[in-house]
C-alpha cells in the first residue's frame, strides 16, 4: 500500500491505483477528460497534470507528468495547486476550447459538460484565438446517438468503450492530427445494446441521446435513485424527472452489480410508464365487456367473490412485484385460509449477455424472480384451475408477453380472475377485474436481483391519480376480508 | 583544411551489383553473421556491440547494446526486433540509400541483432513511399532464404530469423517507435506512452527492440573487425561514423560519411560551400525538428556532445540532416513550410499538438500573407512554448516528442530570426477576426446519416 503527500495530505493509495484515484481518496479533484476508470488509460488529454517529486537515483526531482498514467508510488509528494500545475491545466483548456463552438445555450450537455465546468475552475474567460474554428457537420451514428462534431475533444472514450469494454468497436478516429474526427464506417451504424451509455461517457456534448435530445436543460431534473426493473441483475440507475415525468434514465456506479453503466433496454424501459396501454382506471366485467368502475365497487366484487368460495381461492404473484407486495401477497393468503399461493414465472427470457469489459445482462427479464420463487414456490402449471377457481393474480408486469401462452390459457380456465396490472395484456383482456397498479418509478419498494442481493429505490414521479400502490390494494383488501369474516357481512341473504 | 570523410559505409554501397547477394558475399558479406551464428554466444555479440560504443543513429544515440541487453534472457514468449525504416525527417535520405545500394549490408545487422537479443522474427518497417526500397529488400531476402542465411536452420546452426519487410502508410509519426509498433499491429499510428518499454511490452504485446536501420549497417564491421577497432575511430565517447546528409544551399548536397569530429563548417565545405555569390544565413543541424543555427555557430562540432540538452545551442545532431539555408531565404517563408509539414503529421492524439499545430500554422500563414496583427508574434511565441518549452524540456506536455519537435525549433527560429517576423507583423495589414462559426445544431434533414 504505496503512501505519498497529495497537496499537503498524507494518502493511502490501494496498490495499482493512479494518482486521480489517490487524490479522490484525499478529497482532491484531478481534472480529466480521458481517463475513465473502466477504460485503458491513453493519457491523451492531457489535463490531469501534476508535480511529482520523487527520488531519482538519490536525487529529489520534480517534473510535471499526467496523474492518470502515474501509478501512486511510496514516498510520492504529488502537488496539484502549483503554477506550472495551473498553467498546464489553463493551456489545455485553451488549446481544447480555440475549435470547440462553445455553444453551450442549445448544449444538452450544458450543466454536466467537464469542458463548461473545468473551464470555469481551471481556465479563463477570454480567448487568444482570432482564427477560423474548424468547423464539421453533426453525424447521426446510429441506435439513437448523434455526433456534435463541433464539439468534441477527441479524448477517444467512446472509442476505448466500444472497442475494449462492448468489444463491437463501430466508432474509429478517422483523418489525421488536426482533421480527426470519431466517425462509424460507412454502412456500418452503432449497433449495440449498450450504445446508451456513449453520451453519458463522453465528457462534452459530442455524443448526444437523440431520446434525451432538446427535452430538458439538466439543472431543472431532479435526480432519484433507482433500480432497474428490466432483468434480474438490478443494475442502479437514476430517474432524472421534470415536469413530472422521468426524462431519461442514467446508470448510477455500483460496483457490486453494473459498474458505470446500464444497458440500453434498461435506459429506456421509462418510456413504458406513459405507455398508451397503460391501465388508468379499475375495470369490472359486466357481460362479456369490461366496464370503467370505482375502486370501491371493484375491490367488493373481488372480496365477495373471496368471501364466496374461500376453499378455491389462488393467490398468485408475479416477478414484477417488489419484495414488500411480495410479502403482502403472501400475507394475505395467510389471512384467506385455505387459499393456495402460487407463481407466475417470468416468460420473457433472453439469451443472458456477458461484455469483454465485465458488464453482464440477465436472461431473465423480470427484477424479483429469486424472491417470488422463495416466498410462493408453487408454479401457476403445477396447480389445479377449474371453473370454479377464484385467481387473484398480482402481476403489474411490465413486458408483453411475461404470461406465458400456456400460463394465460389455464388463467382462463378459471372461475373468476381478478388481477392487478399496469397494462393492458392478454390477461386483462379476460380478466373479470382488472385493477391498475404503479410502476417501479412510482412507488418505493426493494428488489431482490439474481445473486440474491436487494436494492430499495425511491419513487420518482406521481402515479396517474386513479391507480394504486399494489401493497395498498393487498392490505386493503385484507381489511376487506377480515372485516366482511369477523362481521360476517357479505353472506348471500 | 578540411576533414577528411572516413566512408566505412558509403564505399560499400558504390560497389557495383553490391544489391546482389553473390556480389555482396564476394565482398565479405555474412561473414560477420556465420562468426557471429558459429563462434558467439549472443551474449558475447550484445557484450561486443556494448563495449563497441555503438549507438542509435535515428536520432537519440541510445546505446544499442544497452538496448540489446533489455531483453529477456529466457524469453517466456517470442521477442520481435523491428527494424525502423520509416525515415521522413525532412532532409534525411540515408536509410533510403543505404537499402536501395546494400540492402545485404543492413540484412547481415538484422540477422546478428536477431541473434543477439533471441528474436525469430525481426520486422522492417519500411516508410510507404521508398517503394524501390522495400522491392529491393524482398528480393534480397528471397536471395537470403535461398541460400539459407535466412529463414529455418541457418547455415546449420539451428537458429531461426524470419524477416518481414512491413510497408508503413507514410506517416511521420510511425517513425516514433512506439508509433511504429502500433501502426505495425495494424492500428492507428497512435505513439504509446511509456512505461511499459518496448523490451517488456513491445509489439503485439511482445518483448522487442527497436532499431534504426543505419545503426545495424555498422554491426557487421563490429563483428568482423572487433569492439575495439570500432572504439578507435573518431571521438571514442561517440565512436564510428555518420552519414550526414547536406541538402540546401550548397554547391554539391549529397550523403557526407565522416567520424563525428567534424565540424559543421567542414561538412559545409565537403558539399562544396554555399553555393556561390550567396552568403550563410542558418543550418539547420539534424532535420527540422532540431532548432537552426545560424553563421555564428559554424564550429560547432556535429557530435552529440556539442549539443547537450541545457547547452547554449538549444539544438540537437537529430538524424544529421543538415540544411543549408543562404541568405535568398526569408525566414518566415521557412517557419510556414515547416509548420504546414507538422500541422499535416501531427497524429492528434494529445491536445497540445493537435490544437497547436493547427494554431500555429494558421497564424504564421497569417503573418505570411501579411495579415497579422498587432501582438500576433507574442501569441505565436506563448503558444509554441504550451505546445514543447524549449526552457524547460523536463515539463513535456505530450506523450512523444512531436510537440517539441515543432516547439523547439520555431521557438528558436522566431528568437534568432526575430527581426523578419516583426518585419512581416508591421507591414501587415490586420485580418479582420473572423466571426464565430454558424452552430453546430442543425435541422435534423441537413444530418448526415452514417
Amino acid at each position: 500500500m504505496p503512501t505519498m503527500v497529495i497537496d499537503g495530505r498524507e494518502v493511502t493509495a490501494p496498490p495499482g491505483a493512479n494518482l486521480i484515484e489517490a487524490a479522490k481518496l484525499a478529497g482532491i479533484e484531478i481534472p480529466h477528460f480521458c481517463y475513465h476508470p473502466a477504460l485503458k488509460v491513453v493519457a491523451s488529454c492531457r489535463m490531469c497534470f501534476v508535480e511529482v517529486t520523487q527520488e531519482v537515483r538519490g536525487k529529489a526531482t520534480t517534473r510535471l507528468t499526467t496523474a492518470c498514467n502515474t501509478p501512486a508510488a511510496d514516498g510520492m509528494v504529488v502537488r496539484t495547486d502549483t503554477q506550472p500545475v495551473k498553467k498546464a491545466q489553463n493551456d489545455i483548456l485553451e488549446f481544447l476550447l480555440i475549435n470547440h463552438p462553445v455553444d453551450c445555450p442549445v448544449c444538452d450537455e450544458a450543466g454536466e459538460c467537464k469542458l463548461q465546468d473545468y473551464a470555469f475552475a481551471y481556465g479563463t474567460a477570454s480567448s487568444r484565438f482570432a482564427e477560423h474554428k474548424r468547423f464539421r457537420h453533426a453525424k447521426k451514428l446510429g441506435s439513437g446517438i448523434r455526433l456534435y462534431t463541433n464539439r468534441c475533444i477527441l479524448c477517444d472514450r467512446c472509442v476505448r468503450f466500444l472497442r475494449d469494454f462492448v468489444g463491437t468497436g463501430e466508432l474509429s478516429v478517422t483523418d489525421m492530427g488536426n482533421g480527426n474526427e470519431i466517425s462509424v464506417f460507412p454502412g456500418r451504424p452503432i449497433d449495440n445494446v449498450l450504445a446508451g451509455n456513449l453520451p453519458e461517457i463522453c465528457p462534452v456534448g459530442a455524443l448526444i441521446s437523440e431520446d434525451f435530445l432538446f427535452k430538458a436543460r439538466v439543472w431543472n431534473l431532479s435526480a432519484v435513485d433507482s433500480v432497474c426493473p428490466g432483468c434480474s441483475r438490478g443494475c442502479a440507475t437514476s430517474l432524472d424527472v421534470k415536469d413530472n415525468e422521468v426524462q431519461r434514465t442514467r446508470a448510477r456506479e455500483n460496483q457490486a452489480v453494473n459498474g458505470y453503466f446500464i444497458c440500453d433496454d434498461g435506459r429506456y424501459l421509462y418510456h413504458v410508464i406513459r405507455h398508451e396501454t397503460r391501465l388508468e382506471h379499475p375495470a369490472v366485467r359486466e357481460g362479456d365487456q369490461l366496464r370503467e368502475s370505482n375502486w370501491d365497487h371493484a375491490l367488493d366484487v373481488v372480496v365477495s367473490r373471496l368471501a364466496e368460495f374461500p376453499e378455491r381461492i389462488v393467490i398468485l404473484l408475479s416477478p414484477f412485484l417488489t419484495q414488500e407486495e411480495v410479502r403482502a401477497g403472501a400475507d394475505l393468503s395467510e389471512v384467506l385460509r385455505g387459499s393456495v399461493l402460487g407463481h407466475v414465472p417470468n416468460a420473457v427470457q433472453e439469451a443472458p449477455v456477458l461484455f469483454p469489459g465485465g458488464f453482464a445482462i440477465d436472461g431473465d427479464k423480470a427484477p424479483n424472480s429469486t424472491l417470488v420463487k422463495n416466498i410462493a414456490p408453487v408454479p401457476l402449471q403445477e396447480l389445479a384451475i377449474t371453473k370454479d377457481t377464484v385467481v387473484l393474480f398480482f402481476n403489474s408486469s411490465l413486458r408483453t408477453g411475461s404470461v406465458s401462452p400456456l400460463d394465460a390459457e389455464k388463467l382462463r380456465r378459471a372461475g373468476f380472475v381478478a388481477v392487478i396490472d399496469v397494462l393492458r395484456n392478454d390477461i386483462t383482456a379476460v380478466a373479470d377485474v382488472v385493477l391498475p397498479g404503479r410502476m417501479w418509478a412510482e412507488k418505493s419498494g426493494t428488489f431482490s436481483n439474481s445473486a440474491g442481493m436487494a436494492q430499495s429505490f425511491g419513487a420518482a414521479v406521481l402515479p396517474p391519480p386513479f391507480t394504486r400502490d399494489e401493497s395498498d390494494v393487498i392490505r386493503d383488501l385484507t381489511r376487506r376480508i377480515t372485516t366482511r369474516i369477523s362481521t360476517g357481512c357479505g353472506a348471500k341473504s | 583544411m578540411a576533414a577528411r570523410q572516413n566512408r566505412m559505409i558509403l564505399d560499400q554501397c558504390e560497389i557495383p551489383g553490391i544489391r546482389n547477394l553473390a556480389v555482396a558475399r564476394r565482398y565479405g558479406a555474412y561473414t560477420a553473421l556465420a562468426k557471429a551464428l558459429t563462434t558467439m554466444t549472443p551474449d558475447q555479440v550484445v557484450e561486443q556491440i556494448t563495449r563497441s560504443g555503438l549507438q542509435g543513429r535515428g536520432g537519440a544515440w541510445f546505446g544499442t547494446g544497452l538496448k540489446w541487453s533489455f531483453m529477456p534472457k529466457e524469453p517466456r514468449v517470442e521477442s520481435f526486433l523491428c527494424v525502423n525504416a520509416d525515415e521522413s525527417e525532412p532532409g534525411t535520405c540515408k536509410d533510403r540509400y543505404l537499402i536501395e545500394k546494400n540492402p545485404h549490408l543492413l540484412l547481415e545487422g538484422v540477422l546478428i541483432a536477431c541473434y543477439a537479443i533471441r528474436a525469430s522474427t525481426a520486422f522492417i518497417y519500411v516508410r510507404g513511399e521508398m517503394w524501390e526500397g522495400m522491392e529491393v529488400l524482398e528480393t534480397a531476402i528471397r536471395e537470403l532464404v535461398t541460400a539459407n542465411l535466412c529463414g529455418k536452420n541457418i547455415l546449420g546452426t539451428g537458429f531461426t530469423i524470419n524477416v518481414h519487410v512491413h510497408p508503413g502508410a507514410g506517416a511521420y509519426i510511425c517513425g516514433e517507435e512506439t508509433a511504429l509498433m502500433e501502426s505495425l499491429e495494424g492500428k492507428r499510428g497512435y505513439p504509446r506512452n511509456k512505461p511499459p518499454f518496448p523490451a517488456a511490452y513491445g509489439a503485439f504485446g511482445h518483448p522487442t527492440t527497436i532499431n534504426n536501420i543505419g545503426t545495424l549497417g555498422y554491426v557487421p564491421w563490429i563483428i568482423n573487425h572487433g569492439a575495439d577497432a570500432f572504439k578507435g575511430i573518431g571521438d571514442p565517447n561517440f565512436p564510428g561514423t555518420l552519414i550526414y546528409q547536406v541538402s540546401g544551399h550548397v554547391n554539391r548536397p549529397g550523403l557526407y560519411e565522416a567520424e563525428l569530429t567534424v565540424t559543421l563548417r567542414d561538412l559545409i565545405d565537403m558539399a562544396g560551400g554555399v553555393r556561390s555569390g550567396h552568403r550563410l544565413k542558418a543550418v539547420i543541424p539534424g532535420g527540422t525538428s532540431m532548432p537552426l543555427l545560424t553563421a555564428d555557430d559554424l564550429d560547432t562540432v556535429m557530435s552529440p556532445a556539442s549539443f547537450a540538452p541545457r547547452g547554449s545551442l538549444k539544438s540537437g545532431l537529430g538524424s544529421a540532416a543538415v540544411i543549408v539555408l543562404d541568405d535568398t531565404c526569408d525566414m518566415v517563408d521557412v517557419a510556414l513550410n515547416m509548420m504546414r509539414f507538422y500541422r499535416h503529421e501531427s497524429c492528434g492524439q494529445c491536445t497540445p499538438c493537435r490544437e497547436g499545430t493547427k494554431w500555429v500554422c494558421d497564424m504564421i500563414e497569417r503573418i505570411h500573407r501579411r495579415r497579422a496583427r498587432p501582438g500576433d508574434l507574442e501569441v505565436l511565441e506563448q503558444v509554441l512554448v504550451n505546445v514543447g518549452d524549449i526552457d524547460r524540456f523536463e515539463f513535456n506536455k505530450t506523450i512523444c516528442l512531436f510537440g517539441v519537435s515543432f516547439g523547439w525549433p520555431l521557438t528558436m527560429l522566431i528568437r534568432r530570426f526575430r527581426s523578419e517576423f516583426e518585419a512581416a507583423v508591421a507591414e501587415s495589414t490586420p485580418a479582420p477576426v473572423p466571426l464565430p462559426v454558424p452552430a453546430s445544431v442543425l435541422p435534423a434533414g441537413d444530418l448526415r446519416a452514417p
